[in-house]
């Protein structure tokens, strides 16, 4: 169907003298693929997580990629109950659902319930290079300010690894812009010409006229990665790689003089590179291409960060390698994959908080939400992530459980001394994750030994419960804290209607 | 009744008190010694020898001390000044707290009225209890003390005694408070105390104060709480220790080498099978290497008596005068080092025996030392790569910088200590900082690890790095191995050597700082140089 939508009175005045412009792509036509996305979110607490938690609105830009299909940031789309679309000019709220999210690139589709209503609306087109600096950017949206469509204009000022704010964790190419970016504008095209060179997605607090885009190459990788129905994320190596600064270091480890080479220092066990690459090891090329002292590769003419090269790669993909070690070559391979224990140190999304309560004591999983949120201190969590992630512990555990409050009642009153808060045993069964523990503390056939008794890492005292009084404690401490349930055992959302 | 005895009493006290201060001996009180042995009978008809007071018992004391920066440690911190009130002992010796006594770079000596002032030096320092005597600087001084009576030491307060405290206001004019023994405690070193109520606001409050009951030394102000109305001090069995000790600085209070939690939780004590009338604190960790463990005391055991005396529940035993005491408290106020104790224990139902020694084992054969007080800290400058013995005082002040938070390769110390001693450790040696110079090209992130062979030899000690950095490699290089990624560091031996020069040219006063001193004045032959 060709006809457009109706507009609104008040907008046909703009949209008139829009279309009086004459050019090979009308202004007007770009625009209808531009809307605007208002999402209500539901952050879970992870301070009271059997709370319901927080209610919360949220603007953004998006723009039509496909049939119906709609690219945004995954971070306007993130804990969404509901997402509503308004075209240009339109009042009319059309229901859209994340069709796939990237929270390791803030990226997102969105699917409207009924294409239809927007065909003949043109797509926009991505470009296929990275833009250079200097060239003339607009950036459209629905930014702070007002409600209707903006365009600012800007240029490229830088283009460098950043890290993406969205989860906290992930760096990834990032355009620099001095057009106005502004909160509204996020998922929005940043456009070069008439083709689409990124999304905007982020501004610098206490800088002026920085704004930051997604590049296109993050984004095919995003859409290539999607193809398959499914999105695996980014690939690490699951090493450290140090540079080669110090002529001695070279020295030492018997390389040329010629500034090649970089260092493998912690190999994590169970990632890709284990039982391949070895700590000592040098890094000579990855995937054909040379690696620097600095940890730079060539690639496409220029010098980037090797992590480039990896972050081009996808599930599956394998990845030939040439170390020296002990200063002979070795040819080697790893199968690149995800590695599931990193995900303990990125902020969680769409996902439900996980907790037992037993006791009055409230167990939660060792997480980044959850040690921001409950304010766990450095002493307690730092040695419990080096176990569990660089000395392999996620292999043998699901989770590393802590105790992150206690909500008094008479049988915990005189709870003092126990440690550092991380469980270890209950019952002299060494715990391996939440569901365990909660196997543990509330068995399956109701029969429990005389005293429950929970040991911490650390030292200190066990905390001990007498199972004749557990039972009443229970029910008392969730009728007076209003806790729904003992447990939380599994993070999915339930579907929405 | 009592009145004859105490006036004889007074009166030999008077006695001795009013002589002239005699050449100056070795070691004790003598005044104090007299005061205790039967009183002398009056043959002579001498004049009434004038009374402790505050005006003439007490003086003020200036002190200006400065420690070592850990984190820096060729350089000094900030100098900090304390005035103190200080109490005429005799023999030229005064009393005072330890105002970081052994860092004090000045110390002045003050009349009450303010009309003489000389300088003064330190004799011996008790850090833990908190207490140091002083003396003048130059023996041509001790005429300062012409007309100052000594204070010689009472008896032991108890909880419900009156007392006194003494000071002075401007100008020499004396100020007797009155105030009572509420109860008695802990000080942080964990020796008893006794708290004193104050009724009226003491007008200047400095530490110092003597507490004073018939005329002689029963206490001296630690601290003051003005609106608790609340004055701490040491109990006078911690004050006689220290002014009748040897005359060297106190190695410190024994260390056992035990955590303990309280046993207050119903359903523990039920799970370990305890009575309700027993008491008893639950044993948490023992400490590798201290009297603790060479006694047999072993993790989930229950104390339940030290010396005989009954532990309650919250760990607190009853004092024959301070009432309910820490037993960690009762034990250092009633043994000194080299003493033995006995504590009772339950384990598995069964009550055994253990007899401990009282030594300081669980600090000195730690892995983790502390420094001296008024000690400089250990540390090797290695073109640019500052290696520092890891002690507590270094560690607990790179914790209040640390804005990041302590890193993961420090926080494995605690946990790795075992493994350390296994391994034949003396010490921890730190590589604590990198200053930037061509040498250290490339290692600035390295700083803050923990240094673990040094060209392939494992480092047990900061000297044994020293002789491990000086002996020459084939290679021209030296590689360490630290417990940080990628774990290896690599330093051309010329350029180490370049840099250091040059940094020695930059204000940097000596390269290595290895054996450890008391940095105290150097004077007078009763000057002992501490063991090291």
């Amino acid at each position: 169907m060709e006809e457009m939508a109706v507009p609104v009175a008040e907008a046909s005045e703009e949209v008139q003298q829009s279309v009086r412009k004459t050019s090979a792509f009308s202004l007007a036509d770009e625009y209808r693929g531009i809307v605007k996305i208002e999402a209500a979110c539901l952050q879970p607490n992870f301070c009271l997580p059997w709370q319901i938690g927080q209610y919360m609105q949220g603007v953004g830009t998006g723009f039509l990629v496909g049939k119906g299909l709609f690219m945004t940031n995954a971070h306007v789309v993130s804990n969404t109950e509901r997402i509503y679309v308004s075209r240009l000019g339109d009042s009319r709220k059309i229901r859209a659902h994340v069709k796939y999210v990237a929270h390791d690139a803030d990226l997102a589709l969105l699917e409207v319930e009924n294409p239809a209503d927007f065909a003949g609306v043109p797509f926009l087109e991505f470009d296929d290079e990275l833009p250079e600096l200097e060239d003339e950017v607009r950036t459209i949206g629905y930014p702070i300010g007002g409600t209707r469509l903006s365009v600012t204009r800007g240029i490229v000022s830088r283009i460098e690894n950043t890290q993406y704010a969205h989860d906290g964790y992930s760096s990834h190419l990032t355009v620099q812009v001095d057009a106005a970016i502004n909160p509204g504008n996020s998922g929005g095209p940043v456009l070069k010409g008439d083709k689409v060179a990124g999304v905007a997605f982020q501004g610098l607090r206490g800088a002026n006229s920085t704004g930051y885009v997604i590049p296109v190459s993050v984004i095919q990788r995003f859409l290539k990665d999607v193809s398959d129905g499914k999105y695996d994320g980014y690939m690490t190596l699951g090493a450290d790689i140090f540079p080669i600064e110090n002529p001695a270091m070279r020295r030492h480890l018997k390389l040329k003089d010629d500034e090649k080479g970089a260092l493998v220092g912690n190999v994590i066990p169970g990632g890709p590179s284990d039982n391949v690459l070895r700590s000592g090891d040098v890094l000579m090329k990855i995937g054909g291409h040379e690696v620097d002292s600095s940890c730079m590769v060539e690639m496409d003419g220029r010098r980037v960060l090797f992590k480039e090269l990896i972050e081009r790669r996808f599930a599956g993909d394998v990845l030939q390698l040439e170390v020296l070690r002990n200063g002979v070559p070795q040819r080697l391979q790893v199968t690149l994959r995800p590695i599931p224990c990193m995900n303990v140190l990125s902020k969680s999304f769409d996902r439900l908080a996980r907790y037992v309560v037993f006791g009055g004591l409230l167990f939660q999983p060792m997480q980044r939400d959850v040690v921001e949120s409950q304010k766990i201190s450095n002493e307690t969590y730092v040695p419990a992530l080096y176990d569990f992630i660089n000395k392999g512990g996620w292999l043998q555990k699901e989770d590393v459980v802590l105790v992150t409050r206690v909500l008094p009642d008479v049988i915990n009153s005189r709870l003092s001394g126990y440690g550092n808060r991380i469980v270890k045993k209950v019952n002299g069964v060494e715990v391996r994750g939440l569901s365990h523990l909660c196997e543990l503390l509330y068995p399956a056939d109701g029969k429990r030994p005389d005293f429950t008794v929970i040991e911490f890492e650390e030292g200190g005292r066990p905390v001990v419960f007498a199972s004749s009084e557990i039972d009443e404690a229970n029910l008392r401490v969730s009728q007076r804290y209003a806790i729904s349930s003992k447990a939380r055992l599994s993070s999915s959302r339930p579907v929405q209607p | 009744m009592m009145t004859p005895k105490i006036l004889i009493f007074l009166l030999g006290a008077a006695f001795c008190a009013g002589c002239k201060p005699t050449p100056r001996t070795a070691g004790h009180n003598d005044a104090a010694e007299n005061v205790r042995k039967e009183p002398a009978l009056l043959s002579d008809a001498r004049e009434p020898s004038p009374l402790p007071s505050p005006d003439a018992s007490l003086v003020s004391v200036k002190v200006v001390s400065q420690g070592y920066n850990q984190i820096i440690p060729w350089e000094k911190e900030d100098p900090a000044t304390r005035k103190l009130c200080g109490i005429y002992l005799g023999d030229g010796r005064i009393l005072i707290p330890d105002a970081d006594l052994r860092s004090a770079n000045v110390m002045e000596i003050s009349l009450p009225d303010g009309s003489r002032t000389i300088a003064g030096r330190v004799v011996k320092v008790d850090s833990d209890a908190g207490l140091g005597i002083i003396e003048p600087l130059r023996e041509e001084d001790l005429s300062f003390f012409e007309k100052s009576v000594p204070l010689a030491l009472g008896f032991p307060l108890k909880t419900g005694d009156t007392a006194e405290v003494w000071d002075t206001a401007r100008g020499g004019i004396p100020l007797v408070t009155p105030v009572a023994v509420e109860s008695g405690g802990e000080s942080a070193a964990f020796l008893p105390q006794v708290k004193v109520k104050v009724g009226q606001v003491l007008s200047e409050g400095a530490p110092g104060l003597p507490l004073v009951k018939n005329g002689g030394l029963v206490g001296i102000a630690e601290s003051y709480s003005a609106e608790a109305q609340l004055l701490f001090s040491p109990d006078q069995e911690v004050l006689r220790r220290f002014i009748e000790g040897p005359e060297e600085d106190s190695p410190g209070v024994p260390v056992l080498g035990a955590s303990m939690e309280q046993l207050i939780d119903p359903a523990f004590r039920a799970y370990l099978n305890l009575r309700e009338e027993d008491g008893g604190v639950y044993i948490s960790k023992v400490e590798p290497r201290s009297a603790a463990e060479a006694a047999g005391l072993k993790k989930g055991d229950v104390l339940v008596s030290v010396d005989g005396v009954p532990i309650d529940a919250r760990g607190l035993c009853r004092h024959p005068r301070l009432g309910p005491l820490s037993w960690v408290a009762l034990l250092r106020g009633a043994h000194a080092l080299g003493d033995s104790a006995e504590l009772e224990i339950l384990r598995q139902g069964e009550r055994r025996i253990l007899s401990v020694s009282i030594n300081r084992d669980a600090l000195e054969k730690s892995l983790i030392g502390r420094d001296k007080p008024g000690e400089q800290p250990r540390y090797i400058m290695y073109g640019g790569l500052l290696f520092q013995a890891v002690t507590a005082d270094y560690l607990e002040a790179f914790k209040n910088r640390a804005k990041a938070g302590v890193p993961y390769e420090y926080l494995a110390i605690e946990r790795n200590k075992e493994e350390y001693l296994k391994e034949g450790r003396q010490e921890l040696v730190a590589l604590a900082l990198v200053i930037p110079t061509p040498a250290t090209l490339g290692y600035d992130r390295m700083a803050a690890c923990v240094l673990d062979a040094i060209n392939g030899q494992p480092v047990r000690s900061l000297e044994e790095a020293a002789e491990l950095l000086d002996a020459p490699t084939p290679s021209g290089l030296t590689v360490l191995s630290v417990n940080k990624p990628p774990y290896i560091i690599s330093l051309d031996r010329e350029l180490v050597k370049a840099s250091n020069d040059y940094l020695l040219q930059r204000s940097l006063p000596t390269l290595r700082r290895l054996k450890s001193a008391v940095e105290g004045e150097k004077a007078g032959p009763r000057e002992k140089e501490s063991e090291i």
